[in-house]
């Protein structure tokens, strides 16, 4: 009796958000995938989605959407592992004084951080500005795959930080000693140590990174405009703009599909490993 | 930058053996205006397990954190093979460290985590595999050298860590506290594990500990140490029989301490215990103030006291049956005693609030000089 109901208090006080799932997350979203299987009001029918998949036009999104999440989950960590490092290595204060820093941007709207990105980078802006006060030709700077990439890292790179610096931390520092003492330079304790040792880090704030990067609508429309489209910028202009409800539902089933296959895939590679390696 | 080593004018003598192969001398460690180290000076031949011997805070861990090298002391010298080694890193020194929970490399299996120190050195790729291979022979872990360290019991995770510390041959073997965390029965099997790697390899080692039965148990040395500073340094039996200090002979079991003044009386000496009768005390020992320990294994109870020359009344405490012992304090007049008797018939019936005699033999009486302070 006693085991019953300790096994079922938990259970039952999941409810509310079970309920709440499934009412706003899991029904809109059937209903959105179901809207693609009914163009124009009838059907159902697959035709959508099959000339949807086949367009070119399409295609090229989708591998862009890949490219620029990917790139700019790569760039995140490369710019984020070393403050990690770093931040996991100084004492209590000086980390929630960096930290406080670093999630400051976090407080600031997304819209408002990639004006400011407009501001710079634009045909004249601060930037090109600059460059013709010392004789310089204007660049082109902004509405390219770069300039979406810069402004998608500044907005993500946060939470890569603080993904790898919890896993930074857990490392045991005698490991580091035991290393030393065995003959291992500070460069290889850190690659034979610290990097492997962080991997689930990694995998976290990676998985995170890319999934928002891929969703992302604000950066992309503002940075990129209409030359570098991404999937949720066609949703968005699907929906909004031309009113084709069925289309703009068949491009973000697209889009869940790509990321939720992603996140599958680097969610398994990572626990066949971490069942190899025995972590707690 | 400047890590010179000032080496005070007049050094404390290296107690114990003078051929030492690993040396400290005077030194010191200090935090602030808190000195955690003093002039510890202390010799290990080679070969030689030593052991620090203390309560937590006495300076143990820092002063073997000195000689792998983790730590640099404030003042004094660290010599290894007659070499100065204060300048070295602990890989210079070829210090291997043993930690408490091993800090065995948790995703390296234990072939890697046994070749990091040869890998590290860059040697030849089959080179590294036959040597490992020797090594984890050696150590009774050929079966296990695909296994994670999670998936192996404590015992082989210390063999590990053994083996990943032997296998680069070190000069010195350093353990911090390796059975601390565990069982008895488990610290047992790792203490006579660890003995048996020891007489294989021969490798000089400096163990660190608070338990006195694993100190004496695996020592060729004991250094017990107590507030920063080094209070004896001798074999275990040594200690244990002519504890130098108050501190030596409580930290190493000695329960019945009594403090007086010795005088001359008809015959030898004698020490009067204030509300009871004076004990005698062996003849060839200085009159005044003394300290002295009654061992408890030396006190006979029932028939065995009437051979004894100092024999007293007493009333029977607590009675712990311990299996092959029976520990029994005792209340004479004054005098409350501990004493560990055999377990015979005899002593297996006593009850609390039996009167017995009891009693010892002067000489088996330890005079502890300096024990007053």
């Amino acid at each position: 009796m006693g085991a019953l109901r300790r096994h079922r208090t938990p259970l039952l006080l999941c409810l509310p958000l079970v309920l709440f799932l499934v009412a706003l997350f899991v029904v809109p979203v059937g209903q959105m995938m179901a809207t693609g299987l009914y163009p124009g009001g009838v059907g159902p029918s697959g035709a959508l989605y099959a000339e949807v998949a086949a367009d070119p036009y399409y295609q090229r999104i989708a591998v862009r959407t890949l490219r620029i999440a990917a790139l700019t989950t790569v760039l995140s960590l490369v710019i984020a592992y070393p403050v990690a490092l770093h931040l996991a290595n100084v004492g209590p204060r000086w980390q929630s004084i960096i930290v406080l820093i670093m999630v400051s941007p976090l407080l600031t709207s997304v819209v408002v951080r990639t004006l400011a990105w407009v501001v710079l980078l634009s045909q004249r802006g601060i930037l090109n500005q600059a460059f013709g006060a010392v004789g310089l030709p204007p660049m082109r700077m902004i509405y390219v795959e770069g300039a979406v990439i810069v402004g998608l890292t500044h907005v993500f790179f946060g939470y890569m930080v603080v993904s790898l610096m919890t896993s930074i931390r857990r490392i045991d520092r005698n490991l580091y000693v035991a290393a030393e003492s065995l003959g291992a330079s500070r460069l290889r304790q850190h690659l034979e140590i610290t990097l492997p040792l962080s991997l689930p880090g990694i995998v976290a704030g990676s998985l995170l990174v890319f999934i928002l990067a891929a969703s992302a609508y604000a950066t992309p429309s503002l940075l990129g405009g209409l030359r570098i489209s991404m999937l949720a910028v066609e949703v968005y202009n699907q929906a909004i703009t031309y009113f084709d409800w069925a289309e703009a539902a068949v491009i973000s089933t697209g889009l869940f599909a790509i990321v939720a296959a992603v996140a599958w895939l680097v969610t398994r590679l990572a626990e066949s490993g971490r069942r190899r390696v025995l972590f707690e | 930058m400047d890590k010179r080593v000032t080496i005070p004018e007049t050094t404390t003598e290296a107690i114990g053996s003078g051929a030492g192969f690993l040396q400290l001398d005077a030194v010191s460690k200090r935090y602030g205006d808190k000195t955690v180290v003093r002039d510890v000076s202390l010799a290990v031949d080679a070969g030689e397990v030593l052991t620090i011997l203390g309560p937590s805070g006495c300076g143990k861990t820092t002063t073997l954190k000195i000689i792998a090298g983790f730590l640099a002391a404030d003042g004094g010298s660290v010599r290894i093979g007659g070499r100065a080694v204060e300048r070295l890193t602990s890989h210079q020194r070829g210090a291997a460290m043993v930690f408490q929970n091993y800090a065995l490399f948790p995703h390296m299996t234990v072939r890697r985590n046994v070749a990091f120190g040869l890998r590290m050195r860059r040697q030849p790729k089959d080179e590294i595999a036959r040597e490992v291979a020797a090594m984890l022979d050696r150590v009774r872990l050929s079966d296990f050298a695909e296994r994670f360290p999670k998936e192996l019991s404590g015992g082989q995770q210390q063999r590990v860590a053994l083996a990943r510390a032997l296998i680069v041959r070190p000069n010195i073997l350093l353990l911090d506290e390796p059975f601390s965390s565990l069982d008895a029965k488990l610290r047992k099997q790792l203490r006579a594990e660890f003995l048996e790697i020891h007489r294989s390899f021969r490798i000089t080692s400096v163990f660190v500990t608070h338990d006195l039965e694993e100190a004496f148990a695996i020592s060729d040395k004991v250094a017990v140490m107590n507030g920063g500073v080094v209070e004896q340094v001798g074999a275990p039996s040594a200690i244990f029989a002519r504890p130098q200090s108050r501190f030596v002979a409580d930290f190493v079991g000695h329960r019945n301490i009594l403090s007086g003044t010795a005088e001359r009386a008809a015959g030898g000496r004698r020490l009067p215990v204030a509300g009871g009768p004076a004990l005698a005390l062996a003849d060839d020992g200085p009159v005044g103030p003394v300290t002295l320990s009654i061992p408890v294994h030396r006190i006979r109870i029932g028939p065995g006291a009437e051979a004894c020359d100092t024999r007293l009344e007493a009333i029977v405490g607590d009675v712990g049956f311990l299996g092959p012992v029976v520990q029994v304090t005792l209340q004479a007049g004054p005098l409350r005693l501990e004493s560990y008797a055999t377990g015979t018939d005899a002593t297996e019936a006593l009850r609390p609030g039996d009167r017995v005699a009891i009693g010892w033999n002067a000489a088996d009486l330890i005079e502890i000089p300096g024990g007053a302070g």
